[in-house]
């Protein structure tokens, strides 16, 4: 893969069925315990008198500026040529610092050999042209992996945030998002 | 960690918005987006050297998904199971259970071996036999029985079963047990499809056609808990701009997405269906030419709902009267519509009720037989297993068959009208307890957890120690098999073939389940069932093995086990408006809006409102000792059933027996987040963890079944009421009373080894 790829996380898909959590680990040969992968649950919660329960599944965003990168002191913290974050294991200590270092929460110890946990964005499964393991079972078909040139239609009216190469996408919060702000929230 | 992961969901979702974090505001004129989501994935699936891949059909549930299972070529060993991108059904998706459920195999609390109990009953003390050992004692045991007390004092049970097969039916019926039952049937499927039956003269008619609908009635499921396949097709339609109307007491994930939730009290479904009744032929929103061609007692049923007014189904559902309105004018002006009910209608005190008002709807609006409405399933070609001639109702002594418990109350139940007439099961439970007004003592149980399962559960376990030979085939040593004489090790769905038309998910396909992995001694039920007729000299009736079966149901296709095998599926379109052609196969041709054949069975025609017991109304007195409203619907995407428990990636993600709770009502009583709770009835009480919820109404309660010992909610739900002509067991809208639990409640913690 040459070119770089981009995670698009459609909220107003997400089901909070979990499938991502177990396809995840299954994919990176885990067992109970570490969740690369998982889903939070926010709400129920009332916002302009409505009832309303969302799900944010939360991964590795493969940041612009990785903080776990920095923070390694034997360097074996690396940028793909698709974009990604990956660690290599053989120079990796098992110190932590990365996983202390992650504003997200998204890297946990208890790798083999002390190397952190982490989303690879299924780097290894995708060299034979198969998706990323969340990306394909998800029952809500709310994650897809792109290349950056398709990105811009999918981003087109909706609202978006992103760290690196996740982008979470959303409809139904251009309009609360905006009301809280129009509220000064 | 925990926090850090909701901080940075709150980031994106909270209610302060961080602005450092968004990365675009939307702006100008919305432009259509490229469509990505609803095609087709045809991603390549290879394997690595030395992996094979098994094309197969999971069964982690009635979905039966088509799955890749992925087997190391060296050891045999299932490395992983992943969705087939190929499937035109899933497209690829498969829900956490079955991603999961390479478990099954490898789980150390698998049964290996027949066993058979070396202690008292229950102690789970066992001595390992042969498979011919166990299946000629059981034989011997059931035909001892049987001439002792005649037919009716063996009683075959079964449960979900460990993969599709109806021939435990038809032993049943060749053995001449009148006495045929299961957890599920009365309250789950049976009365939808009995409504079929007298409606529409279909019995398999639980199609929605979600592909090419504008308008989703998504009435007492959560499909993507519970339903994963259908989850991907409504969150498509969704996404095509199809509506989605949730009726659901809590907020689920599918009401969360909805663009009307009626959140109605637990068990007043019929209410609220007569109340949309009441609008959609009120406001004239039905289709006149379908009901002038096609239904008889349109007039009967318009005269009949003038009373169900919208207000006065907010009296009874809680659901605002304008809210009612929105919904029905919603789902009758967006035809095509279609309607997914699932078990909470068949789970109520007025069942058939419940489910005709839904079915009404669907006719009256003339959502019947056409694109995007609910359609009546196919058939593939191959012989089904879903009919009387297969289950060999006709090998049952029709003198006999008056026996059956619950024949003269229950005739949908248990007797012509039903799809496997079959015993009431709380009445059956209440003779083997009691001996009256016959002795039943011995009991043989597929793959069913009946301790468990069965509502009552209390009262199930006083008659399980009543009865004297119990054999029991299952994947674990449950509390059921714990129970009996001799255990049986089945196989699970990686371990064994099937030939699968879901009629439920996969309606248009027949989808071949391939064995992956062997286990040694763990024998498939089909194959079980064939020996142990041969055993009761019932071999006429049956197949030398499960294989054989199979290529006798594929008979009319010209196809064997072996070449289906290689074809995977077969395929037939779901056919539209064949009703132009054949009519309706009910007694007047037509969509029987009133119901003549409920009316010979001595139920009201037309689908009628009565006060249920469990309620305020119904019994005052107890309402106010037991103030609250349970319901058991609470059912988690890890689990089915009682099923999973064991499965620790499954189990993370639910780890413990919950219970939904209003914060309100949790601080009247002093209950905190994670505290036990108490949940009582007169039938027993039952601890589980409370879980608080704004999603919830504050007199309500909704608890997750399927938990053993202290925590089976089925302790408290009684049998004080069962459904008119079919003895449903009404499970949503119990009344309970709730206090806080202590040490002396026992701990809420399922007992399932490690």
């Amino acid at each position: 893969m040459s070119s770089e790829m981009f995670m698009v996380i459609d909220l107003d898909r997400c089901w909070g069925c979990k499938a991502c959590e177990v396809a995840c680990k299954q994919e990176l040969g885990l067992g109970a315990g570490p969740r690369p992968m998982k889903v939070v649950e926010i709400g129920p919660r009332v916002i302009g008198g409505v009832l309303h329960k969302d799900f944010v599944p939360t991964l590795c965003q493969h940041c612009d500026q990785a903080k776990c990168q920095g923070a390694c002191p034997v360097n074996c913290i690396y940028r793909e040529a698709d974009g990604s974050i990956q660690i290599e294991g053989d120079a990796c200590t098992g110190c932590g610092s990365c996983v202390t270092a992650c504003p997200f929460g998204v890297m946990e110890t208890g790798g083999e050999g002390g190397v952190p946990l982490k989303c690879t964005l299924c780097h290894e499964r995708r060299k034979s042209g198969a998706l990323p393991s969340c990306a394909q079972h998800c029952i809500g078909r709310a994650i897809i992996l792109v290349t950056e040139d398709t990105l811009g239609g999918l981003l087109q009216d909706r609202y978006s945030w992103k760290t690196g190469r996740i982008i979470y996408v959303t409809r139904k919060w251009a309009q609360l998002g905006a009301a809280f702000e129009a509220s000064g929230t | 960690m925990e926090d850090h992961r909701r901080q940075f969901a709150l980031r994106m979702l909270g209610e302060k918005l961080d602005p450092s974090f968004r990365c675009r505001v939307p702006g100008g004129e919305p432009k259509k987006r490229p469509e990505t989501h609803g095609e087709p994935k045809t991603s390549p699936v290879s394997a690595k050297p030395g992996v094979r891949i098994v094309k197969s059909a999971c069964y982690s549930c009635n979905s039966c998904c088509e799955v890749l299972v992925f087997v190391d070529e060296a050891t045999g060993r299932v490395l992983k199971v992943e969705g087939d991108p190929e499937s035109p059904v899933t497209q690829g998706v498969l829900c956490a259970k079955g991603l999961a459920s390479r478990d099954l195999v490898y789980n150390p609390g698998r049964l290996r071996h027949p066993l058979v109990r070396a202690g008292e009953r229950g102690e789970d003390k066992w001595k390992q036999i042969s498979w011919d050992d166990a299946l000629n004692q059981i034989a011997e045991k059931l035909l001892f029985y049987r001439e002792k007390y005649g037919v009716e004092g063996v009683a075959f049970l079964q449960g979900t079963i460990r993969g599709w097969s109806r021939v435990f039916s038809r032993l049943a019926n060749a053995f001449g047990a009148v006495n045929h039952g299961a957890a599920g049937w009365a309250q789950c499927l049976w009365p939808r499809l009995v409504d079929n039956t007298v409606t529409f003269g279909a019995t398999y008619t639980e199609v929605a056609d979600f592909d090419k609908t504008n308008c989703m009635l998504i009435w007492g499921t959560n499909p993507p808990s519970t339903w994963p396949s259908f989850a991907a097709r409504i969150m498509d339609a969704r996404e095509r701009g199809a509506r989605l109307i949730a009726v659901d007491p809590y907020l689920s994930e599918t009401a969360a997405k909805a663009d009307i939730w009626l959140q109605l009290r637990p068990g007043t479904d019929t209410a609220l269906g007569l109340a949309l009744l009441h609008v959609v032929i009120g406001e004239g929103l039905y289709d006149k030419s379908f009901v002038r061609d096609w239904t008889v007692g349109f007039d009967r049923l318009k005269k009949h709902v003038t009373e169900y007014t919208p207000e006065w189904g907010e009296t009874i559902t809680k659901v605002p009267a304008a809210l009612i309105v929105k919904a029905a004018r919603l789902y009758a002006g967006a035809k095509p519509s279609a309607v997914y009910r699932c078990v909470s209608l068949d789970e109520v005190y007025d069942s058939l009720h419940a489910c005709r008002t839904a079915s009404l709807l669907a006719a009256i609006t003339g959502n019947i037989g056409v694109p995007g409405g609910n359609v009546t399933v196919s058939q593939r070609g191959e012989i089904t297993q879903n009919s009387h001639k297969f289950i060999g109702y006709d090998l049952l002594a029709s003198e006999k068959i008056p026996l059956r418990r619950g024949f003269d109350e229950f005739p949908l139940l248990c007797d012509r009208l039903s799809p496997v007439p079959t015993a009431h099961m709380p009445s059956l439970w209440e003779t083997i307890a009691t001996g009256r007004p016959y002795p039943v003592k011995a009991a043989i149980i597929f793959g069913s957890n009946a301790l468990i399962s069965y509502s009552n559960a209390n009262r199930v376990r006083e008659a399980m120690e009543r009865l004297e030979f119990i054999a029991v085939s299952d994947l674990f040593m449950t509390p059921t098999a714990r129970m009996a004489d001799i255990v049986l090790p089945a196989s699970s769905w990686l371990e064994r073939d099937n030939l699968i038309s879901s009629f439920q998910v996969s309606p248009t396909y027949t989808i071949a389940q391939q064995r992956s992995v062997e286990l040694p001694e763990a024998r498939s039920d089909v194959d079980v069932v064939c020996d142990l007729a041969r055993k009761l000299g019932l071999e006429e009736h049956f197949w030398n093995d499960s294989e054989e079966l199979y290529d006798f149901l594929l008979g009319p296709t010209g196809l064997t086990f072996q070449q289906f095998k290689e074809k995977k599926r077969i395929f037939s379109p779901l056919v539209y408006r064949q009703f132009e052609k054949n009519g309706f196969n009910t007694p007047s041709g037509k969509v029987e809006l009133y119901s003549t054949l409920l009316e010979k069975n001595g139920c009201a025609p037309l689908p009628t409102y009565t006060v249920p017991v469990e309620s305020a109304a119904g019994a005052p007195k107890r309402a106010a000792e037991y103030p609250y409203i349970l319901t058991t619907g609470w059912r988690p995407s890890a689990f089915r059933h009682t099923e999973n428990r064991e499965n620790p990636i499954l189990r993370e993600l639910f780890p413990r027996p919950s219970l939904q709770i209003h914060p309100d009502t949790a601080g009247t009583l002093g209950i905190s987040q994670g505290d036990p709770v108490v949940v009582e009835t007169e039938a027993g009480g039952a601890t589980l963890f409370a879980v608080l919820t704004l999603g919830i109404h504050p007199d309500v309660v909704r608890a997750t079944p399927g938990w053993r010992g202290e925590a089976n909610i089925n302790r408290v739900i009684p049998w004080s009421q069962f459904a008119e002509g079919i003895g449903s067991v009404p499970m949503r809208g119990v009344l309970c009373r709730l206090r806080r639990g202590t040490a002396r409640d026992g701990a809420p913690v399922d007992e399932v080894k490690r």
